[in-house]
């Protein structure tokens, strides 16, 4: 049986893009300096389970996309909407989904907020910290791509220029029904992961 | 806030230092007084002790580059009065030097590092004159007009501070700690940045003897976004988003307090039912963060259930503001010249039904936190606020109103429809965290009388017009304003100059957060981590006020 | 009306397992071993089974009473949730720290849940159900009750970490502080029994008094009952004593540097340990198995009215953790040195009297 696994392409920003705004102020380029391997890489893995392996997967996978502990890891307004998603009324724990304070019993890293260049050492210090099989998910738009704060002189742009993210979750902020439907999606991707390889 | 007899203290001055100085009464009624950058030390001084300014509202800068200055503005403040008077002093842009003020008001320890930061200002004599936002390594000062090294890469490794009095401490390997022949070792710990109580990310270092804090340091700008500077690259009107998401929960009183100064500079008279929708949401903004700090501290002591109980009522109120505007923590619904647009139908009926409920809400939380005998023993004598201490170091809010100094700007100062309210300001006596919680609980109460009159008095006057006439790229006359709110945390101020332009010369909040949290080190001495955590709690800690 | 000859009847597991093993002609001795070693594998299934329910219960209970409910996707009813954390914790990489002590960190969180498994050797579950009635019964549970100190510490020290070293110190401050009234309050029962061996406090505990209120020994040492749950959450850990593992001052106590299955082990052995001091405690005060017994499967109710009596208090130990709060430390040792102490001390003299009352009484 076999199982692609496809990382859809994103796009590449190209050198010397720039963004119009209005008034006056400062004209950006896109930073030149992107992690390959994190950005707009296309890969196609073609793996062959067999009669032994497929069982084994699903138990694994399953065990693993239902008991999800996220890092409590909020930074600015997007931990806000996951702390409400973790409340009564879109309540988290139905998934499974259960916050841990300490990175190493944490699976998935959920960035929620703006990433600070003073922050971000300390962003991939608690990532190195995690133990794995783990996960990222950018949560809010300043996570995704430094969000309305863009154009500032102090904001990574983007976690995945850091750390490498599984799902992104768009919203500024995201409303907890997204955050949830990112979850899910999260889920669906760790079903597609098999013990033969891991990338990881 | 005018200064009080503005005629008397400028003849004063003038007669007292001459030429250094140039005092002028804006159109506002505050006296503004250029001094000369060798004098200013001994002006300030003289402010403080002869014209009791005894508190330090406000220390920023604004760079005028076509003047070549570097203007540093003190706002001085006396709250019992209430009185205000604004210092400027011009620098030279070149070599911007003057003597620092942590002599005479503790509270512009922060504020002047902050101010080296983003300008580059020397401030002869001050003790730690340390970059504050940023980090060391960081090439140039943002805020200057002509920066444009945007593109710096982030730190290598985490900036390590230089700790405490014992100097720095890296990592330290508990297995070469020696015997020390019995000697007592203190031991230093960092909470945060990621930290479950640290209300975002703030670190705090703390040096500890056993379970006793000896000493401890704040260490903050790890959501520094430089908010302000972005502002300068927006228009007027795409900054309200950005007030936004400073104090990110209660998002409506940031906008209120941004959406006057704009209105006060641009001369615009805003309709009656949208002062009155203001206030609305601007109460509810206060319920809303309140009923966040009343869960937080159950959380950080331990009690997780309360948490979700206030989250139930917090939903509501987000459902009333999706209602209004779409928006559940940012609903940006405040527009220059009034709100975006009316009241939907059923807005008054369900936040009628809110009201009705809370009381019996707040007696779930007083049953099951502020009854419970193990939070009262947790909260109640920890720590002690002077009123001496509040003032030294520009206390506001509710700590400063726990100490039983009554300073609430919608009283003081009241700006918007206040005046025509009746509530009342609950003090408190003893500074203890079980006074900050209290306190937040009572004005809670307050909160809800001032809807119930407001929606009393929406429904009198009826329907009508919720914005004024604006220009679409509104341009207000070249000049500065000044307004300050009572927001939830404390007191809010937004300093905004114009050129004349469509974006902002300079936008300035005045973040009642980060002034407090000056005050932090010395509350905490000699108090245990738990207390440690339960203070903290008391100050309702938002990162994205602070850092900005 | 419950007999114990009749429930005792064809089940006492024995003489037929020993008998059967040296039938297929092992020796004797053999036999006795596997057929203890086959007991304590028993009991190690039963705590896994325990932990699984228990951290089910634990998401359940909380969540409802937080108003919302728990887990709900994984499996029915969200039942196989424990199932998938614990399989999830098994996958996790093993992470030991480059400067940690190994030998500390490597065995801590074994000594932890080895205490947890060993106290369930003298749990009564049934009148022939314990894996060894020992005639100090009381005092064994005690001692390794005591011994997850040593793994805390342990852990707290050998992670080399300034949380965990903080949290490790508390928590031996915790437990050695509580164990003092934690013995004083179950001398009580002792006392009325006149036994330190468990299965005969349960049995003292037979019958009724005026035909309906049986003789369980809370209603004669109510505050010992009161003063023996506390120190069993302050032994545990458990909410309102959770200091070591503060979460909101400590990020996880002694558990910071621990993850995967390592971690699994601490987590297994905290509900184990809950479990057992709610067991312990309905051995000591409410009457362990006994309870009305049916015609139908009647050797199965006794091992039934036990576990529904230690589920009730571990029902009781969650609720309090939902509402109430943690104590600070100089708050904690003053309760159980200036509260707890003097307290238990006055119910051993309670109980003294009434052991004197019942002999009086009864001729």
């Amino acid at each position: 049986m076999e199982v692609e696994r496809t990382v859809s392409e994103a796009k590449v920003p190209e050198k010397g893009d720039t963004a119009q705004m209005s008034g006056e102020g400062p004209v950006f380029c896109v930073q030149e300096h992107l992690q390959a391997a994190n950005r707009g890489v296309l890969q196609r893995i073609t793996v062959h389970r067999n009669a032994l392996i497929a069982p084994l997967d699903l138990v694994f996978n399953w065990a693993r996309k239902s008991s999800i502990w996220p890092l409590g890891f909020g930074l600015a307004c997007c931990a806000i909407e996951m702390m409400a998603t973790s409340m009564a009324r879109y309540d988290f724990d139905r998934f499974g989904v259960f916050f841990r304070a300490t990175p190493r019993q944490a699976d998935l890293m959920i960035v929620a907020g703006t990433l600070t260049k003073k922050m971000a050492p300390t962003l991939k210090r608690l990532y190195e910290q995690m133990s794995s099989p783990k996960y990222v998910l950018a949560m809010g738009s300043c996570a995704i791509s430094g969000g309305p704060f863009r154009d500032s002189y102090s904001v990574v742009l983007g976690a995945d220029l850091v750390v490498p993210v599984d799902v992104y979750v768009s919203g500024c902020p995201p409303r907890p029904e997204a955050l949830i439907e990112g979850v899910l999606r999260l889920r669906e991707k760790i079903m597609k992961e098999t013990v033969v390889s891991r990338g990881r | 806030m005018k200064t009080q007899d503005a005629e008397k203290k400028k003849a004063a001055l003038t007669k007292q230092f001459g030429e250094a100085v140039t005092p002028t009464v804006d159109p506002d009624g505050v006296l503004e007084v250029v001094v000369a950058p060798p004098q200013a030390p001994e002006v300030l001084k003289i402010l403080h002790k002869e014209y009791d300014f005894h508190q330090l509202h406000d220390l920023t800068a604004v760079d005028y580059i076509k003047d070549n200055q570097i203007t540093v503005i003190y706002r001085l403040m006396n709250i019992e009065k209430p009185d205000m008077l604004v210092v400027k002093v011009p620098l030279d842009r070149n070599q911007p030097e003057v003597a620092t003020a942590t002599g005479i008001w503790p509270a512009a320890n922060w504020l002047e590092r902050e101010v080296y930061d983003y300008f580059g200002v020397k401030f002869v004599g001050h003790p730690n004159l340390t970059r504050i936002m940023l980090w060391e390594g960081f090439e140039g000062h943002p805020f200057r007009k002509d920066f444009r090294a945007f593109d710096q890469e982030p730190p290598e490794i985490e900036p390590h501070e230089a700790y405490l009095a014992s100097g720095f401490e890296g990592p330290v390997d508990l297995r070469d700690v020696g015997s020390g022949n019995g000697a007592a070792r203190k031991l230093i710990i960092n909470f945060g940045p990621q930290h479950p109580s640290m209300h975002g990310i703030f670190r705090a270092a703390v040096e500890l003897d056993g379970e006793t804090i000896v000493d401890m340091k704040p260490i903050v700008g790890y959501l520094h976004r430089g908010l302000e500077k972005v502002a300068e690259m927006r228009t007027w009107a795409q900054v309200i988003p950005y007030t936004d998401r400073t104090d990110y929960l209660a998002a409506m009183n940031n906008n209120h307090a941004y959406v006057l100064a704009v209105e006060k500079l641009a001369g615009i008279e805003v309709p009656l039912r949208a002062e009155i929708i203001r206030v609305i949401l601007a109460e509810l903004g206060r319920l809303h963060s309140h009923l966040m700090a009343i869960g937080c501290f159950g959380l950080d002591l331990g009690a997780i259930t309360p948490f979700l109980y206030v989250w139930r009522e917090r939903e509501t109120i987000y459902d009333l503001l999706e209602m209004v505007s779409g928006g559940r923590l940012f609903p940006t619904y405040f527009r220059i010249g009034g709100v975006a647009r009316d009241l939907p139908e059923e807005f008054i009926p369900r936040l009628k039904k809110f009201l009705k409920e809370m009381p019996g809400h707040i007696e779930q939380y007083n049953n099951i936190l502020s009854g419970n005998e193990i939070f009262q023993k947790r909260l109640r004598g920890v720590a002690h606020l002077t009123k001496e201490m509040a003032l030294r170091y520009s206390v506001t809010g509710p700590m400063l109103r726990s100490t039983g100094i009554n300073y609430d700007v919608r009283k003081a100062d009241p700006y918007s429809l206040y005046s025509r309210f009746d509530f009342e300001i609950p003090l408190g006596e003893n500074g203890d965290a079980w006074d900050f919680y209290w306190l937040r609980i009572l004005e809670m109460w307050q909160s809800m009388r001032i809807i119930e009159q407001a929606i009393a008095y929406l429904e009198e006057t009826g329907p009508g017009p919720v914005q004024a006439k604006v220009p679409k790229t509104l341009k207000p006359p070249a000049g500065e304003a000044y307004v300050h709110i009572e927001s939830p945390k404390g007191d809010l101020g937004c300093y905004i100059v114009s050129d004349g332009g469509t974006s902002p010369y300079r936008f300035r909040w005045r973040p009642p957060l980060f002034i407090n949290l000056q005050s932090l080190p010395e509350l905490v001495r000699g108090w245990k981590i738990a207390d440690f955590i339960a203070i903290f709690a008391g100050y309702d800690a938002v990162m994205g006020e602070v850092d900005r | 009306m419950e007999n114990v000859p009749d429930v005792t009847q064809g089940l006492n597991a024995y003489p037929a397992v020993v008998g059967w093993l040296e039938g297929i002609g092992l020796p004797g001795w053999l036999a006795e071993i596997l057929y203890r070693v086959g007991g304590g594998l028993l009991i190690l299934t039963l705590i896994a089974i325990l932990a699984l329910v228990l951290v089910y219960m634990l998401r359940k209970v909380m969540g409802h009473m937080q108003c919302r409910l728990g887990p709900r996707v994984t499996g029915p009813f969200g039942l196989l949730q424990t199932a998938a954390d614990a399989l999830k914790l098994m996958q996790k990489e093993d992470i030991i720290p480059a400067r940690v002590d190994r030998f500390l960190f490597i065995l801590a969180p074994y000594l932890v849940f080895f205490s947890c498994g060993m106290i369930f050797m003298v749990l009564p579950l049934s009148p022939t159900w314990i894996l060894n009635d020992l005639e100090a019964g009381v005092l064994y549970f005690v001692a390794f009750g005591s011994l997850a100190s040593f793994g805390l510490l342990m852990a707290g020290w050998g992670s080399n970490s300034k949380y965990s070293l903080v949290g490790g110190m508390r928590s031996v401050a915790q437990v050695v502080s509580y164990e003092v009234p934690l013995v004083l309050a179950l001398l009580g029962s002792v006392m009325l029994a006149g036994s330190l061996s468990t299965q005969q406090i349960v049995l003292a505990q037979g019958g009724t008094w005026l035909g309906f209120l049986p003789r369980w020994f809370i209603f004669l040492q109510p505050l010992g009952f009161v003063i023996y749950f506390l120190c069993g959450l302050a032994e545990t850990g458990q909410t309102p004593f959770d200091l070591p593992e503060g979460e909101s001052e400590l990020v996880a106590g002694y558990n910071t540097e621990y993850s995967g299955m390592r971690f699994a082990l601490f987590f297994l052995a905290e509900f184990g340990n809950t479990f057992a001091i709610a067991a312990m405690a309905t051995t000591l005060f409410l009457g362990g198995w006994h309870g009305p017994v049916f015609s139908f499967l009647p050797w199965l109710w006794p091992f039934v009215w036990f576990m529904v009596k230690a589920m009730a208090l571990v029902f009781c130990i969650m609720w309090v953790r939902s509402t109430w709060l943690r104590f600070r430390i100089d708050q904690m040792m003053n309760f159980a040195w200036k509260i707890l102490v003097p307290l238990a001390l006055l119910n051993i003299f309670i109980s003294a009297g009434e052991v004197a009352a019942i002999r009086w009484i009864g001729g």
